[in-house]
């Protein structure tokens, strides 16, 4: 984590951490209660973050060739690109619902969050969490408001499915 | 911090009262126990026993009172009970070896020093001088290394050849620890020709593992609880099987009182002028003893005492039913005498419900009983014939038979009333005031599981599955339809046949016949849990915090406690264990081990209520803290507050400051991080297998030490259980982190308790 970063250690760090995902892909795979396609879909998700971490500084580098340099730039882009286009509400549920209260039984766990109106854009758009223990929905806080708007905010144009990342929709 | 290990509350449950602390001094001199070069024995003869009134000791066995060998255990409790005549002695050295699995939990509830859940070498010493002993032959010398005594009990019944009591195992003066695989005692009278198997004096290692995981799981699933591993020893040893092929042994390290049958009973079916003063002294120890007023004050009781152990087996036998497991095994030296697991390598869930058997010459699921009652009639037909002419007079004939079988009717009535998903307090409740409609119940889940296809059901060497209605399926997802609200009659009924997702086999006019009856037993299940559910939604006041709360706690523990034990069919699970020892023999990595058994130990918890008692709990700011448990060097916990919030709270110690950078000293290789670093740590976690996953920041925080750590809180709903698993990384600066995910798969199974519940435990921590 410390000391300059070298295109070495970055192969180095790769390697293990590749190495680290197969382990962990084995073990899923010999137990019969783990759904091992969701497994590897966190596996394939922390693996892209951890190129992406070990690679992008390397763009820095003087020392790197700057045909490889652009190479990176281009493989850093498109996997930020991948993130933000498949962010996943269960990711940030918890930062959404930070402080809020259900009004209906004042329960403080949200089972999911729902939107409707995508196409009136990240500030109008309607975002309310659902209760986990009665179902009820109502607004977040408006810190969890703000969570989801950097979170989300770059998703909410016309023609988003809501669903696709977690979130129920009434399709409006 | 209490520890409290498992079983109190369910002790509590079978009618026995528990305290913190409350044990006698001993009458035996104390003694140290291991001498260099030397032997020392201290097998009391006969003494008046002070009782143990803490029900989870006395289900350990032992005497926390009185402090032996170079670890400071309490004494074994099981050599002053059975006396000195029904032990012989072992002389037995200290081997060097390497610990491949070591049990934390049980080990603090032992009363040995340990924190945490880190092997260091210092702590590795302490557990070889011990618990690594092997018998010395018969004139060979000890080389100047730790002697002891050992005492292999004498014991008769089935199951056993010639042998006159443990051929192969022994029990150590402390902890009340039995070493499985000590060498070949002076009780084996088998010979290599007859079964080699036992002959040897070795155990397979793989036996250890099987043993060390049902050990656990068995902790949570019955009321009485099961034998459970401290520790598995490699010592190099292999057993060179007469084909040429080798098995690796180990020392594996039995905990639990032991207490069994077969020590009232002298070969076969005879007892001996010891029986009696045994069997006593046995249910005096366990709390079960029954006595009437005699010449010279109260006296034992010997049928009302045998009716109050069958009584146990009965339950034991029902809750077999409820988590659909089979022991495969049982014999008068196969089980403890009130009904606690013992000998757990032929044990099997299953899938569903079919009459399966996990060794030919074993009992099948529905028809152990039988086995049970034989064995136990087998007891009582010993302690008789020892009496000689007193026994019509102090133990009259019992039908052994039909007092277990009616005892089991009535516990498996229990049982399938909580099979529903509600909380035990108001299923007592149900139980003695509508009791009509608990055994209709009971009725209708048994003829649904009972249906068969009449395949092969010798479930060995591969997981059968021929039962034609899944039920306990449908017990599990038809209160989450309650949920959703009124639904008519017929939606339910077709919600619960497609529940039970039935697999019918056979010609086509048999399997409408089959079907035809299905749809009819699916109705009459439909009503009589209707009927349940509604008395039960009659009496909530004082069980639950609203009839909403209650159909969501009936839901969550409906879905946790039925969801099937897939981790412990036997043919997969010893394939498993198979491959791990085989992978441990190649690279001697210990922590191969700690994941197949910790793992499969936690995914196949399933009882909310023994969770909710699983672990450490205390006091917090606000609330209570319980199920405090160590996995990986990262402290996980409930926290129940008073407000009504609940979390699950994970805590890592952090040692270093920011000038230097923070380090996270329990985790492996340590690992280094900067301000920054910490607090974009995330936690990726599920708590559905994977299925889906949320994410948790961290934050800088202290642990119950009040000690610097990174913190983790996950909300969660008051009612619900699961499996926490996860995987954390960093993603900051330059750095990129992820701790070894595969290690932390281990998982966290946790049950979160509801505003009653919180109130009863906080009670007990204040009490
Ligand atoms: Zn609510």
């Amino acid at each position: 984590m410390s000391g300059k970063p070298t295109p070495a250690a970055a192969l180095d760090a790769i390697l293990d951490l590749t190495a680290g995902q197969l382990a962990l892909l084995a073990d899923a795979a010999k137990r019969p209660d783990v759904d091992l396609g969701g497994v590897a879909r966190t596996s394939f998700d922390l693996l892209l973050k951890g190129i992406k971490a070990n690679v992008a500084p390397l763009t820095k580098d003087p020392a790197v060739p700057a045909e490889t340099r652009a190479r990176i730039e281009r493989v850093v882009g498109a996997v930020e690109a991948w993130e933000r286009s498949t962010v996943a509400l269960g990711h940030h549920l918890i930062a959404v619902a930070e402080g809020w209260q259900c009004r209906s039984c004042g329960g403080d766990v949200a089972r999911t969050a729902a939107v409707s109106g995508v196409a009136l854009g990240k500030s109008l758009i309607k975002l309310e969490l659902v209760c986990a223990e009665c179902g009820a929905r109502s607004a977040p806080t408006p810190k969890g408001r703000k969570v989801f708007e950097e979170k989300f905010g770059h998703l909410v144009v016309a023609g988003w499915n809501p669903e696709a990342n977690g979130f129920q929709w009434d399709r409006r | 911090m209490t520890l409290t290990g498992l079983g109190n509350k369910l002790l509590r449950r079978v009618g026995l009262t528990t305290s913190a602390e409350s044990v006698q001094p001993g009458t035996t001199p104390k003694t140290n126990g291991v001498e260099q070069g030397g032997a020392v024995g201290n097998v009391a003869g006969t003494v008046e026993l002070p009782t143990v009134e803490d029900a989870h000791l006395r289900a350990l066995g032992i005497d926390k009172t009185r402090k032996e060998g170079p670890a400071e255990l309490g004494h074994s409790r099981i050599l002053d009970v059975l006396g000195a005549d029904r032990f012989a002695p072992v002389k037995a050295v200290q081997v060097d070896g390497k610990v491949a699995w070591f049990n934390f939990a049980l080990a603090r509830e032992l009363g040995f020093a340990v924190e945490g859940d880190a092997m260091t070498p210092e702590l590795h010493q302490r557990i070889l001088q011990a618990l690594a002993y092997r018998a010395l032959a018969p004139g060979e010398d000890a080389g100047g290394k730790n002697v002891v005594e050992l005492y292999a009990d004498r014991y008769g019944g089935t199951g056993i050849g010639n042998n006159e009591g443990a051929g192969r195992a022994a029990f150590l003066p402390w902890g009340n620890l039995n070493i499985k695989g000590v060498g070949r005692t002076s009780l084996a009278k088998i010979t290599e020709a007859q079964d080699f198997h036992h002959a040897h004096g070795g155990a397979p290692m793989r036996e250890g593992l099987i043993e060390a995981a049902w050990g656990e799981v068995g902790s949570n699933l019955f009321s009485r609880g099961s034998s459970r591993i401290l520790a598995i020893i490699d010592t190099g040893d292999f057993t060179q099987w007469q084909n040429g092929s080798k098995e690796k042994r180990a020392l594996i390290v039995r905990a639990s009182h032991q207490l069994r049958p077969a020590h009232v009973l002298k070969g076969y079916d005879q007892g001996g002028d010891f029986s009696e003063r045994v069997f006593v002294s046995m249910a005096k120890e366990l709390g079960m003893l029954v006595e009437k007023p005699g010449k010279a004050g109260a006296e034992p009781d010997l049928p009302a005492t045998m009716k109050k152990l069958i009584g146990q087996h009965a339950r034991t036998q029902a809750e077999q039913q409820r988590w659909r497991i089979v022991h495969g095994a049982i014999s008068t030296g196969n089980m403890q005498i009130d009904g606690a697991q013992l000998d757990l390598a032929t044990m099997s869930t299953q899938p569903r419900t079919a009459d399966i058997k996990t060794i030919k010459q074993g009992g099948s699921f529905f028809g152990e009983i039988d086995e049970r009652a034989s064995e136990l009639a087998r007891l009582y037909g010993a302690l008789r014939s020892s009496l000689g002419k007193d026994a019509a007079k102090r133990a009259p004939p019992i039908d052994v038979g039909a007092e277990l079988a009616s005892a089991y009717k009535r516990e498996l009535t229990r049982q399938m009333v909580d099979a529903t998903g509600l909380k035990p307090s108001m299923g007592e409740v149900l139980l003695s005031e509508q009791p009509a409609a608990c055994e209709r119940l009971s009725k209708a889940v048994q003829s649904l599981a009972r249906m068969g296809n009449g395949g092969d059901l010798l479930a060995d060497k591969r997981v059968v599955d021929d039962a034609v209605v899944d039920v306990f399926n449908a017990l599990r997802g038809y209160p989450s339809l309650l949920l959703e609200g009124e639904a008519p009659r017929e939606a339910r009924v077709a919600k619960v046949l497609e529940l039970l997702r039935p697999n019918v086999l056979g010609s086509t006019q048999k399997k409408e016949q089959t079907l035809a009856k299905v749809q009819q037993l699916a109705v009459e299940l439909v009503d009589a849990l209707d009927a349940v559910y509604a008395a039960a939604a009659a009496k909530l006041d004082g069980h639950y915090d609203s009839k909403e709360a209650m159909q969501r706690s009936i839901a969550q523990r409906a879905a946790f406690e039925n969801e099937p034990i897939e981790a412990l069919y036997k043919a997969p699970a010893h394939e498993l264990f198979d491959r791990v020892v085989d992978e441990f023999g190649r690279t001697g990595d210990a922590k191969l081990l700690t994941e197949a058994i910790d793992k499969l130990a936690a995914s196949s918890v399933r009882s909310f209520e023994a969770l909710l008692e699983l672990g450490g709990k205390g006091a917090i700011e606000g609330g209570i803290e319980i199920e405090r448990r160590t996995i990986d060097g990262i402290d996980h916990a409930v926290r129940a507050f008073d407000d009504g919030k609940r979390r699950v709270h994970l805590s890592m110690p952090l040692t270093g400051d920011e000038a230097s950078g923070f380090v996270l000293a329990t985790l492996p290789g340590a690992p280094r991080l900067s301000k920054a670093d910490v607090e974009a740590m995330r936690y990726r976690f599920t708590v559905d297998g994977w299925q889906t996953t949320q994410e948790v920041q961290a934050r800088l925080g202290v642990d119950e030490h009040g000690r610097p750590a990174i913190t983790f809180d996950i909300p969660v709903i008051k009612g619900a259980a699961g499996r926490l698993e996860g995987v954390f990384h960093v993603e900051a600066g330059q750095g990129f982190w992820i701790k070894d995910g595969a290690s932390n798969f281990r998982g966290y199974t946790f049950a979160v308790p509801d505003k009653q519940e919180a109130a009863a435990l906080a009670k007990g921590l204040a009490g």
